[in-house]
Parts: C-alpha cells; structure tokens; sequence
C-alpha cells in the first residue's frame, strides 16, 4: 500500500525536511486533507483515515490447509470429581502422585479432558516416568499432539508391533519392544538381540542386558558367557550378574572351583584368602568370585545363618557380607536373605534383601526390625525398602508409624510410607480415624496423602 | 434443606485473585481439611485446619458473592474460601442449617445493606451547582490539555519522529504525564501506548497509527458541538469522561435477552485489575462488553462465569457504537453447554461496521462456530473449512485449543484486535471450555 507507505517515511523524516506527495494518496483523501494548511495536520488526518481503513477493512487469511483429523476417541471422560483432581494435580506437581492416577487411568478405559493434555504433555516431558501411562490415557488426541509438536513426540510413537521399531526406533522405543517382545515371544526377542548384537554401541549393550534381566533363562548362558568377554565393563557387569541368576551354570561352577582353594573353616573362624591375578587388587576379584559363586557352595561350612555370623580372617569381613548379599540378590535365596538381614539388620544391604523375602516373611522381618533397631536407623531404611510394597509390608509399616511420636526422621518416612503403600492400604485405621486436634503436621500430611490416594481410586472405580 | 446449585469449578476458580490463590485453594478442596462444612439457599460455610492450633472459620454468601474468613490473608476471597467453594462444586459439602455464626454474619450483612439503602434516601438531591462547577472545571482543563497535545502532535510531525527511537519514548510518556494532569486519561492511555511501541519491529508505521488515532480523537474533542451526539458521547467516552452508573441506568438504552456470556479476559495495568465480560444476546444477536475493576488482590466481579447464559436486562452506555453495558436486571446463570457463533467474513464484516462508527474501537467479539485451528505461516489461526482463516494473536503456550480441536471444527468465542484473535472459550461435547 504506497500510500500509507508514504505517510510512514514522511512522518520519520519529519514534514518539514520531506514534502507529502499527495498525488500518492488515493482521491477521497486528498479530498479531506486539501482544506488543512499544516502538512502535518494533513499527514495526520490521511494517516488516521488510513490506519482506520486498514484495520476496518481486515481480510480474512486464504487457502490456509486445514490439519489432519485425529482418529476418534469414544471413551468416555473421567468422572467430574476425577476431572478436578487433574487439576489439583498439575497445580500442586506431585509428579509420583500424578503418576499413579495417570496409571489407575490408563486401566479403566477413560480418557481426559483435552485440554489438559498439553500441560500433561509438559509434566511427561521432563518427567519420563509419565510418558507410557500418559500416551494411553492421550489415545488419539495425544498422538495427533505428538505430531504437531516435537517435544511431545513420544505421544506418537510408531506402532511398536512393526519391527521397524527394532531396526529404526529411538533407544526408549527399542527398549519397550524389547521388554514386550522379551514376554510375548522370547525366542523372537533374542534372535533379533543377538542378530544386531556386534552393531549396537556398548551402553546400548548394556542397556539391553538390563531389560534382558527380568526374563532371563536357563538357554541364555552361552549368550552371557559370551558377554562377560565385552570389551566395555559394564557390559561385563552386567552379564556376570545376569549369569548369577541362573541356577547351575558353568560360570558359576568354575567361580566356585576357584573360590573352593581359598575358603577354610577352623571352630567358629572362617578363613578366606584373597585370590591372586594380575589384574586389580585382591578383595575385587573376592568380590567377583563370592558373588558369581552358588550359594550352595557355602553349605559344607555350615548352615547360612552359621556362615554369616562366623567371625572372618584373611578377608575384610565387611567385603565377604557384601559379596554374599549381592548373590543372594541374584539368586533370590530367601533363606540367606534372612540370615544376612539377621546378622547385621542396620547394614546397608537390608533393604534390598528384603526384596527377596515372600510378603509375609517381609512384614515379619519388619516387625523384628521394628523390635531390633533404634527409631531413627528403622525411618531411614524405609526410604529403601524395594517397591512396589506388599500389602503386608504396607501395613505392618503403616502400624508402625501409627505408633511414632514426633520426630524429624519419622516425619520424612512418613512421605515416603504415605505415597509407597499399596492401594490396598488406603483404608487403614491410620487414613479413617479421625485426627485430634493437636496431631503433628507430619500425621496430619500422612492421613491427606493416604485419603487423597483413596479418592482417587474411588473416582475412578 | 434448601440449597443452592453448587457452582462449576470454573466458575469458582474465576473468583480467585491471582493464579497463586486458585493453585492454593486447590489444594485446600478436599474433606479431610474442612470440618463443619455446611451449604444452604444462601452461604457456604466450615472450619478450615490451618497450620495453627485454631481452625480458620470460613464462610461465602452466594448472592453477591461476599467472603469472610478469619484468616490473616490480604487476598480477597483468600485461599479458604476458594477451597470450600471448590469442594462444594465438587459436590462433597452436604446441606445444612445455617449455625449461628454463619446466622449471625449473613443478617449483620442485610442489616448493613438497609442502613446503607436508607442513607442513600435520607441524602436528597446533590448540591447540582457545585457538581456543575466542577464538570465545568473538568471540561475546561480537558480542554487545555487537548489543544497542547494538537501543537505537540503537528510539531513532531513537522520535527519527523526518528527521535522517539533515540530517546525510547521517555518525551511520550513525559505528555501522557501532562495528560493525565489535564484529566484526559484516555489521551494519556494513548500516548503510554505509544511509548510502548516504540523500538518494537515495524515501530514506526504502528506508532504512526497509534498517534494519527490520537490526533483524530484530539481533533473531534475541539469540536464537539457539531458531531452527531451519539459520536459525541464515544469522543467523550474516549476521552476519559466516565458515565456516572446511575445516568447509564436511568437513561441508557435496554435491552432485555437471553445472554451468553461469551467470555472473560483479565489484564492489570497500573495496578488495576480489568475484567472484560463479553455476552451476546440469543435472541437480539447484540454484542456487549461489561467491565469490572479492582485493585489487586481484590475481587473483580464473577457474577458472570463464561459458558453460561442468563435472562437479564442490559444498560447501554451511550455511544455510536453502544457496547460497554450494566447489568440493569439478572436472573441466574445457567451452564450453556453449547453455543452457535457465525462465519469469519460476518464477524469481520460486523467489526467493519463498528469501526465505521467509532474509529477508536479497539477490541470486537467474535463468536464463530465451524473453525478449527490450524497453522500458518505466521502462527495459529482459526480456519473455516474452505480454507478462509483469522489469526490468532501469538501467544506463549497455544495449545489447549488445538487439543480441544484434534483437526475438528469447534464454536470459539474470542476478542479481535489489531494483533489477531484471541480465544477465550470454546465449546467441546457439550461443555463450555474456558481457554
């Protein structure tokens, strides 16, 4: 528009260096300014008929391509209170909290509001946990977004049946078919592990190895074998633990051959002497080896319980407990968990080993844990404890707590109790009591959190 | 028990002051913070647990709606009452007799109501000669102050304007300041926003426009007299000449109709809180915008949540283009779960049309159904199935349209300005969505 481009460098020049040409005005213009004798007022006035005009006179965009239609969703939208909840949700970010309504969601075939799905988006961006419950509860309309917006493109992962996924796919997509393929067709999943084996880079190897480890099985012993000759240590890790889980393989035979030259018992002394190499230092390759080893190897120098209270010469005692609780941690041995968590119950390995233990066996460790150890070293191993949390641990811990006067340490596990226990424990008398008046904020924050989790199942029952 | 229909949560979080408060009482909507929690015809009222030893009585009277609680927060409502609101939205507060606090506040309030209707009766008439010696005083300083800003604005023509980009618009704001002093608010809300736009992309063609608008209005204001009156009273609307409530009740146009409440948009600025209201009448097909202020941390007025429709009779303040309205009679807000709007080249040709009378319009509403959002070179747009489109205005986080899309058309209802539409309610399966 000439016109109003020339009313623009006018006034920047300013009327008196720079003439209006008003032969570049269009004629009812020239029309309404002739009668004023100031350029300035002239340019004044052709510039508010002008800028007037052009914003009355807008036109609408063309030929603007319309987008691609989302696939339809026919689930139903999360009952009003649940829809509310959401929203207390992404305004408090309590990413754990979200976590679990976004996965009690994805089990009930609802779906949420739309417009809550890019703040959602926003959360499972930083927050990665929620990206695999949040693409289901997404459905289309989460996939449709992850299109439009490349941050959100794990709302649009390809179809993982394809194996495209498995030669093509980002890591985070090769990993979930693996582990899905690894369940529903095993021998598929390790055809296609070991056909791209040499090709993948070493933390890929390692990384596989991980997802590997829930399913591994007895035929994947050379595999391993193979493994622990990797040129990447952790690779090497890896695959000596996941050989610790099978029963009865070469590998562990010959750790305990080696090891077998080196232990004695003499009366209530055990003696264990460092393995000599050329490699790394002596209670490294113990390590290996008491790790690596079965724990029926143990059996001749007496029952676990005995083993593991036996005073030790010619190791570091502290390396023999910590090499046997990493094998009983392979193996899954409940009876050496016990042992172990009986001889020493502040150590450090506790709360793993109590993974091992069966739900009951856990709650009744518990509560001789409860009995054993002081208050504060009993809080801090709550922050431990494996999960997901059996009903019965969730409830002998929730008794437990119960019974806490006020203390810092206690306060702390109380957030951890009051998010980790099992949705089984939500009705426990801790949440349905009523709470006296001078209840401390802990207690207090203990019995919302618990009554928050109640609700949210019950609304999305 | 008699009790009233709890509000959406929407509409309860509209009450809130600030985004903090609404985030706050959020987190206080849930039955283990409140105990003694009761709703009747008339208020909403529990005990909130604190951090203190002492619970925080809390209690809402619907009608206005009015708070009180006995917290020490300076939010108004504070984050209590916003809490108890949600919770009875969520429908988790039962119906009950009003206790004797509650009682007791609630006839205090319509006590202090009468005493106030009575004074106001027992004042009589005004003193009418100094309240025209003073509208006189007002005129003639306007006056003065519109004839300075006519030989500033020719001189900087004649001087050329690069030196505004020197200087950063600081001579801008140093008029608006004269304006103000001159009373003329609407001349100095116009050069403040000048002074903003300089040193933007493309400053000089938008300053240009922004200070031609101002001449044009400087130049109507000298000769009032002989313009229409209806344009009369919109150069003296832009001016900063307010209508006094009463006048626009007793004189101004009405107009009875079924309102859907369009939308609301909130802006602050010079530490006032505005809220644009925009209805469109069913029936009438008429636009109209009702305006509240406050300062903030105070509440602006909620009594006309967005998505919903209600019967009521409007008050237009005079002008060319009448638009800004009182609410002369209401009844009470309904959801509206769905709404019909019109086509792009109607709403642009509507806004032309508005624009004719009153140049100086700056926002219009837009009501349009059958458009989906869609991208363009220059961002989003809202665009109709043969590919005809209005631009959105660029905003930081635009995606909640779109999800609510999903590449299908929506009703939205939004403000158009120079900068593009923006949004502020869509329908979505059969709920109003406030965006």
């Amino acid at each position: 528009m000439k016109a109003w481009e020339d009313l623009v460098g006018t006034a920047l020049l300013g009327t008196r260096r720079r003439a209006l040409d008003p032969a570049a005005q269009p004629a009812a213009v020239r029309e309404l300014i002739a009668g004023r004798a100031d350029p300035a007022e002239q340019l004044l006035t052709a510039a508010a008929v002008l800028s007037t005009y052009r914003r009355a006179g807008r036109r609408p965009l063309h030929d603007v391509r319309p987008l691609p239609v989302a696939a339809a969703d026919e689930r139903p939208f999360v009952p009003p209170p649940a829809r509310e909840r959401l929203g207390r949700l992404l305004a408090a970010s309590h990413p754990d909290l979200l976590l679990e309504w976004l996965g009690i969601v994805a089990g009930t075939g609802y779906r949420v509001p739309p417009e809550t799905l890019p703040l959602l988006a926003e959360a499972a961006r930083t927050k990665v946990a929620l990206r695999g419950p949040l693409a289901a509860v997404a459905g289309s309309v989460g996939a449709w977004l992850g299109q439009r917006n490349p941050d959100w493109a794990f709302l649009a992962a390809p179809a993982e049946e394809s194996g495209d996924v498995w030669q093509y796919g980002s890591l985070a997509q090769r990993r979930r078919w693996l582990g899905t393929k690894l369940a529903q067709d095993p021998d598929a999943a390790r055809e296609a592990l070991t056909t791209s084996w040499k090709t993948e880079p070493a933390d890929i190897r390692a990384d596989f190895l991980g997802v590997l480890a829930g399913h591994v099985r007895a035929g994947d012993e050379a595999f391993l074998e193979a493994a622990l000759a990797d040129r990447a240590a952790a690779v090497r890790e890896q695959a000596a633990d996941l050989l610790g889980r099978l029963p009865g393989t070469r590998y562990g035979r010959s750790m305990a051959e080696r090891l077998r030259p080196l232990v004695h018992r003499r009366d209530r002394v055990l003696t264990v002497s460092l393995p000599s190499g050329d490699r790394g230092d002596g209670t490294v390759r113990l390590r290996t080896l008491v790790a690596a080893a079965p724990l029926s190897f143990w059996a001749e120098f007496g029952p676990p319980a005995e083993v593991v209270r036996m005073a030790v010469e010619g190791c570091p005692a502290a390396v023999l407990r910590d090499s046997w609780a990493t094998a009983t941690l392979r193996q899954r041995d409940e009876t050496w968990a016990q042992a172990l968590i009986g001889a020493d119950p502040g150590g450090r390995t506790t709360p793993p080993l109590l993974g091992v233990l069966s739900p009951a066996g856990q709650a009744a460790t518990v509560g001789h844990l409860v009995s054993r150890l002081p208050v504060e070293s009993f809080a801090r191993l709550v922050h431990e404890l494996p999960r997901p949390w059996t009903k019965e641990l969730g409830t002998a811990l929730l008794d437990w707590i119960a019974r806490q006067d006020d203390h810092r340490l206690v306060s702390h596990a109380a957030v951890v109790i009051a998010r980790a226990v099992p949705p089984q424990c939500l009705r426990h008398p801790l949440a349905t009591t009523r709470l006296t008046m001078d209840a401390g904020p802990w207690r207090r924050a203990l019995t919302e959190t618990l009554n928050f989790r109640r609700e949210m199942y019950e609304e999305l029952a | 028990m008699v009790t009233a229909v709890p509000w959406t949560a929407e509409r309860v979080a509209g009450l809130a002051p600030d985004p903090a408060s609404e985030k706050a009482g959020r987190a206080l909507a849930t039955p283990a913070k409140w105990s003694g929690a009761g709703a009747s015809e008339d208020a909403v009222w529990g005990f909130c647990q604190g951090s203190g030893k002492k619970p925080y009585q809390t209690c809402v009277e619907l009608a206005e709606p009015a708070f009180r609680c006995s917290c020490p927060s300076r939010k108004f409502p504070c984050k209590h009452a916003l809490g108890l609101l949600l919770l009875w939205a969520a429908g988790r507060v039962d119906g009950a007799e009003p206790p004797d606090w509650v009682h007791a506040w609630l006839s205090e309030r319509a006590d202090r109501a009468r005493r106030a209707e009575n004074r106001a009766e027992a004042a009589g008439p005004k003193d009418e000669e100094a309240a025209a010696r003073r509208a006189a005083d007002r005129a003639a300083r306007v006056e003065g102050g519109v004839a300075e800003l006519k030989v500033w604005l020719t001189d900087r023509i004649g001087a050329g304007f690069a030196r505004f980009e020197r200087n950063g618009g600081e001579e801008l704001r140093t008029v608006a300041a004269r304006m103000v002093d001159a009373q003329a608010s609407g001349l100095a809300g116009g050069l403040r926003r000048a002074a903003g736009i300089v040193g933007r992309r493309d400053w000089p063609e938008a300053l240009l426009a922004e200070l031609s608008q101002l001449y044009l209005l400087a130049d109507a204001a000298t000769r009032l007299e002989s313009l229409p009156p209806a344009l009369a009273d919109t150069v003296r609307t832009r001016l900063g000449f307010s209508v006094e409530t009463a006048r626009v009740l007793e004189t101004g146009e009405r107009v009875a109709d079924d309102w859907l409440i369009t939308g609301a948009a909130d802006e602050e600025n010079d530490r006032l809180l505005t809220r644009r209201t925009w209805l469109r009448g069913l029936g009438t097909g008429r636009d109209a915008l009702v305006l509240s202020f406050a300062p903030p941390g105070r509440p602006l007025d909620a009594t006309l949540p967005p998505g919903h429709r209600l019967t009521a009779e409007l008050a237009f303040y005079p002008g060319a283009a009448p638009l800004r309205a009182l609410v002369a009679e209401r009844g009470i807000p309904l959801a509206a779960p769905t709404a019909e709007g019109g086509s792009i080249a109607d709403a642009l040709a509507a806004h032309t049309q508005a624009m004719a009378a009153d140049p100086w319009l700056e926002r219009w509403p837009v009501l349009l159904s059958g458009v989906t959002p869609a991208e363009h070179a220059g961002g989003w747009c809202l665009s109709e199935k043969d590919g005809t489109a209005m631009p959105l205005v660029p905003y930081a986080f635009p995606w909640s349209l779109p999800a609510l899309s999903a590449g299908r058309p929506l009703t939205v209802a939004g403000e158009w300005s120079p900068a593009g539409l923006r949004p502020l309610t869509c329908w979505h399966e059969n709920r109003a969505v406030r965006l």
